[in-house]
């Protein structure tokens, strides 16, 4: 009881990260590098087994293909999508190569297909951190901002990259200014003078903008429901600090209903990262649509 | 089992859309409310922040929402 006490009395301090390793590695330091680890021992056996041609085998693994055919057909694929540009794979010069005859019987999923491993990892590392907050004492490093404001980066560094190899630079500047047009002169010069540069900062801006709009929404989701639960457990404890009946029946009702919903909001979270990735990435490479 | 692209996630880019559009009316008035701070600039960073802020994301979200409209949320056809 007594090593229990300080967790039940302060419902943020749990959720925060700290050093395990004398003053030097963090708790949440080896959480990552245990997430990466686990997502690598499920990648590798399954991408074993499904490279002989067969079918999985096993509950298991058919239930993480099941998970990772739908992030490919419901998430990836119908945001990211190649619009009109596979006509550009006709020229003489790719015409024969294996990408472009690709590109040409599959055009619609040509270039989703590009993204789709890099989406399954983001994906099922985030599970993971979300997940590893659900085994007691240990935690989310989903929960940390300094976790998901680099896995946003990374989308960011992903999502411009990608625009500025398909757009090109001037394609890429050109996609952040509007073509706005008016029926009369007077209001043509104020959309070109005033409206167009506003929407081009604003859109720029926002480029940068989305990549926080993920990080945050993770963090703050994952953080929240942490010190939710960790509200909830302090019910344990009575005014005088000290462990009573009723709170205690409470504390556990509660927290188990509560450690349910994280457990959906684990998934749900993982799911709505590579969700506005996607479509992030889908709007940015295709800027016309 | 796969749909036709473009066709799911309707609601889900409606709420990118709308995140983004508040974040794009939001940040630039904290930027300019910060900048009053640390520069003792106010109320000018305010007012920038603000017709940034308010103009520029409201007309950005507009735009948007026509260019989504004018494609019905769909990727143009092949053809």
């Amino acid at each position: 009881m007594q090593t229990l006490t300080p967790l039940f009395a302060d419902a943020v301090a749990h959720v925060l990260d700290e050093y395990w390793v004398s003053n030097v590695v963090t708790k949440y330091q080896i959480l990552v590098v245990a997430a990466a680890a686990i997502v690598l021992l499920l990648m590798i056996p399954l991408a074993r087994r499904v490279s002989t041609g067969e079918p999985v085998r096993g509950p298991f693994w058919n239930l993480l293909e099941a998970i990772l055919m739908y992030v490919r057909d419901e998430v990836v694929r119908p945001n990211i999508h190649s619009g009109h540009d596979h006509h550009t794979f006709h020229s003489d010069t790719e015409e024969h190569s294996h990408e472009a005859e690709r590109a040409y019987r599959d055009p619609q999923h040509y270039l989703a297909d590009k993204y789709v491993p890099l989406m399954w990892t983001v994906f099922l590392f985030i599970l993971t951190c979300n997940l590893l907050g659900m085994i007691p004492f240990l935690g989310s490093p989903t929960a940390s901002i300094s976790v998901t404001l680099v896995l946003a980066g990374v989308m960011f560094v992903v999502i411009t990259g990608s625009a500025l190899m398909r757009l090109g630079p001037v394609g890429y500047v050109k996609s952040f200014i509007p073509v706005l047009k008016a029926d009369n002169l007077p209001m043509q010069v104020f959309l070109t003078v005033f409206i167009v540069p506003l929407i081009a900062v604003i859109e720029f801006a926002g480029s940068i903008l989305r990549a926080g709009i993920l990080a945050i929404r993770l963090f703050a989701n994952l953080f929240a429901g942490h010190v939710a639960l960790g509200v909830i457990f302090a019910f344990a404890l009575g005014a005088n600090g000290v462990l009573n009946a009723g709170g205690g029946v409470a504390a556990v009702v509660l927290g188990t209903a509560l450690s349910m919903l994280e457990l959906f909001v684990a998934f749900l979270q993982a799911f709505v990262f590579t969700l506005l990735s996607s479509i992030f990435l889908g709007m940015q490479l295709n800027p016309e649509h | 089992m796969s749909r036709p692209p473009g066709n799911s996630g309707g609601d889900a880019k409606s709420l990118a859309l709308i995140s983004t559009a508040v974040a794009q009316m939001v940040v630039p008035i904290l930027v300019g409310v910060w900048l009053d701070d640390r520069y003792g600039w106010s109320p000018w960073g305010l007012v920038a922040g603000t017709v940034l802020g308010f103009g520029g994301g409201f007309a950005s979200l507009v735009w948007v929402s026509r260019k989504q409209n004018r494609h019905g949320g769909t990727p143009p056809s092949d053809t």
